[in-house]
Formats: C-alpha cells, structure tokens, sequence
C-alpha cells in the first residue's frame, strides 16, 4: 500500500492521536503524520476531513476521513484484518473492553484534567481522590481482562491496552506536578507494571511523547486557561 | 432459550433502554424487562449489575451484566449473529454508524435534554437552535447512508436508525415544551418521514412509551434537575 494512502491528523501532546497511531503500527500499516500545530489555528485539510468536531486525530484512508480516536482503531482493527487483532474475539470481552474505554474518556480521564485546573486545595484533593478511585477499578479489571498475562489483551497490546495506556504520559506529568504518586506498588501493583510493559512496547515507545517535554506543555496550556478564563 | 436467560433492566421513559429492547426485538431474541423506578432509589440488582454507573439499561445474559446501551446494541449483534445484522458489514460504513451515534450521544442529546433543563429563555432558544443545527446535519447524513433506501442502515433498522430513533418520544416532548416543529417538512423532510418509519416498525411500536405519559414524566424530570441545581454545593 503506498505510504501517502494512509494519513493521520495529529498533534504530539494528545493521547487519542497515539491511539491511531499505535493501532497501525501494531497492524504493520505505513502511514503520513501531519503535525497540526493546533496554537496557529486549524489546518484546511483538518476543517475539510473533520467539518462536525474539527479535532485531531482524524485517520485519511485513500479519501476516506474517519473521526473519533475509538472509532479509528476499530476501524483499523477491521480493515487491515490479517494483522494482529485490537479487539478480543469473545463478545463478552468485547464488551468489557468496550465498557473500560468508555469509562476511562467519560470519567476517568476528566478527572485527570480537573486535577491540573482545580483552584484550591479542596477541590485538587477531590479530584486526585477521584482518579485514585478509578485507577483501583482499572486495577481490578485489568486482573479479570488479563487473566495473568502482560496485557489487558492478553499476550499482545489490545483494544483497552490501547485506550488507557496512551493516557499514561498525562498521568506521570501530572504526578510530577501534584507530587503524589497514582500507580504505586501498595495500591495499583499490577498497572505500574503494565505501564511499563506498555511504554517499552514496539508498537508504542516511538509515539509516546518525552514526559519532560509535555510537562512543560502542560504548564503552558493551565497558565493560558488560567488566564484566558473570564469569571462565569 | 430459557426466557430468564436474557434480562433487561429498564425504565421506561429512558431513550437509552429502548436500544437493547429495539435490538433483541429484531434478533427475536425473548428476554425478561424488569422495570426500575428512576424517581425513587436504586435496586440491589442494578447496584450490583452496574456498580460503575448505577445505570439503566443493563443486559443480563445468564451471569454476565453489559452496560452502556451502545455497547449493549453491539454486543447483541454480535452474539446472535445468525439474526438480521444491525451494524453494516463494511469497516467504513461501521466507522460512520459510530461515528453519528457518538455524536447523537455526546453533542446533540445533550442539546435536547438542555431543552427541558433550561433555566431561562435565553438558553432555551440557544438549546433548541443546537437540537435544530443537529438535525439538519443528521438529515444530510441521512442522506448519504440511506442511499435512497427507508432506512439509515438501508433496507432494515441499523445501528444509527436505532441510536437517533430511540428519542424520538423525547423529541415530540420537546417540540410540544418548546412550541415549535424540530423535524419539519421543510429542512428534515427525509428525517420526517423516516421518524414515522422508525417509530411503527414491529421492533419498536410496542417498546416507546406515550408521547403524553412522557410529556407528564417530563415535567416532573424538569422540577427535579431545577431543584438539584438550586441545592447549594
């Protein structure tokens, strides 16, 4: 397949880019990355490929634009279906991995997020405490989904693997700004393992962004919130 | 199958739990719905079936509990796989059926729900203009997917017939709350039609509650967010 057939739209810091982008990798696919450097504006191609969210990652198959990071890996996962499976081939499975990925975009990763904009002290315990609650659940399913292999997808990365490992550069950025360690050997043995597994994966290690070089990201984007803000 | 086998806990005026009951329906699969009071608490069997969200709907099948009606709907497509099928088959087809579902889900119900939550005019007008703009979009896609066939998913209800026609009873609330046609002959006429398609097909006729009923149910969920929010935290 010529390399240009396959582009994706991304932006480094993002975790949901990383989710493409380690779903081709683990499929062998060769692809185009275009950096959009989100702060001069959104590119044509973007606006174009993407016209109802106008967000990144978008994956161009030949002419064909797909949105939304879980619905690109799925999509990979089922049309480059002679490469490793993403998703687990048991619907019960499916389903749990399905259930955990939802989770972590519509609660858990959140909670993240409010860690690095909460005001106060109350309000940033709160939020910690939150995804410490979530990162004990994950613990727990990653024990039932694994079943005492390396992976939420057994011996190869999966579809879950996928969904909250590309979370794991935010998450050591934000214990280094808060000072707490959130994987840690009393409460979340199996996932501190895991994260390291995952990060050194063939299929990942490139596409992870440096943890220093998006710290400083980070504290560029809550200074300009911060001060972008108007009092609601 | 044992008809205990496949359960559903529901409420019925909860759009979401119409998805598994449309879906089961068009597999022919026999299940037993056990109705959860919303307005009151929470029963043990939900609490224990879905101890992350606490939620409706949740498939029980045999043992094992699903939750979230999306992954649900999927989930049933593709154990009773020898049934009609509800996703399309093609991988790029699939990515737009998820793709429209996630936005129904994430941009325009909330939109509609805003609607009966609205604390001002104000935001009413700016809700119902988002509802608006959602559907016009959803009848250009309508469009494309349809490809002159009655159906989003073609001959037969598919994933996104399901995702969008399960709030069709909310939407006639909403029209009646807010005085005016949201799906209209002249900027939805193809999703107009559809609705009256979706809406007495054998699958879903028996599952949606009353456009009344919910209306009254409607104006008791709108006292209770109003309430909710009028709380000091």
């Amino acid at each position: 397949m010529a390399k240009s057939d396959v582009k994706v739209l991304g932006s480094w810091p993002s975790p949901f880019v990383m989710r493409a982008r380690i779903a081709l990798n683990i499929k062998s696919v060769n692809y185009e990355y275009f950096e959009e450097r989100l702060r001069e504006g959104k590119s044509e191609l973007l606006l174009k490929s993407n016209p109802v969210h106008k967000k990144i990652p978008v994956l161009i198959h030949g002419d064909k634009p797909i949105c939304e990071s879980l619905v690109i890996v799925q999509y990979i996962d089922e049309t480059w279906s002679s490469g490793p499976s993403i998703l687990p081939s048991d619907p019960y499975e499916r389903a749990t991995a399905r259930f955990w990925a939802a989770y972590l975009d519509e609660k858990w990763f959140p909670s993240i997020r409010t860690i690095g904009m909460a005001q106060g002290e109350d309000a940033r315990k709160a939020a910690i405490a939150q995804v410490e609650e979530g990162l004990v659940l994950l613990e727990e399913a990653f024990g039932k989904c694994s079943k005492g292999k390396r992976f939420f997808g057994g011996d190869q990365i999966g579809y879950l693997d996928i969904a909250f490992g590309c979370f794991l550069a935010w998450l050591r950025v934000t214990e280094k700004m808060s000072g707490i360690k959130l994987l840690s050997e009393a409460n979340t043995p199996a996932l501190l393992n895991w994260a390291d597994r995952f990060c050194s994966d063939a299929a990942v290690k490139d596409v992870m962004p440096d943890t220093e070089k998006l710290a400083e990201f980070g504290k560029m984007v809550i200074a300009k919130m911060r001060g972008a803000a108007p009092p609601k | 199958m044992a008809l205990s086998d496949v359960k559903v806990l529901g409420s019925w005026p909860s759009p979401f739990v119409l998805r598994p009951r449309i879906a089961l329906h068009l597999k022919s699969v026999n299940y037993e719905y056990i109705e959860e009071n919303l307005l009151e608490s929470k029963s043990e069997l939900l609490l224990k079936s879905n101890p992350v969200f606490k939620k409706v709907p949740v498939l029980l099948h045999g043992d094992k509990p699903i939750c979230e009606s999306l992954i649900i709907v999927q989930y049933i497509d593709e154990v009773w796989s020898s049934g009609p099928s509800i996703l399309p088959s093609d991988p790029y087809e699939r990515a737009n059926s998820r793709f429209w579902a996630a936005y129904i889900d994430e941009k325009w119900f909330p939109a509609l729900r805003g609607v009966l939550a609205a604390e001002s005019e104000d935001a009413k007008k700016a809700a119902i203009a988002q509802v608006e703009e959602g559907l016009v979009l959803l009848e250009e896609v309508f469009g494309k997917l349809s490809q002159g066939k009655p159906f989003f998913g073609g001959d037969q209800i598919g994933y996104l017939d399901i995702a969008l026609g399960s709030f069709l009873v909310w939407l006639k609330v909403i029209e009646k709350i807010s005085e005016m046609k949201l799906l209209t002959e002249a900027k939805t006429r193809c999703l107009l039609e559809w609705a009256h398609r979706f809406s007495s097909h054998v699958a879903v006729k028996d599952v949606m509650p009353e456009a009344d009923k919910l209306a009254e149910f409607g104006v008791k969920l709108r006292a209770k967010i109003l309430k909710a929010r009028a709380i000091p935290k």
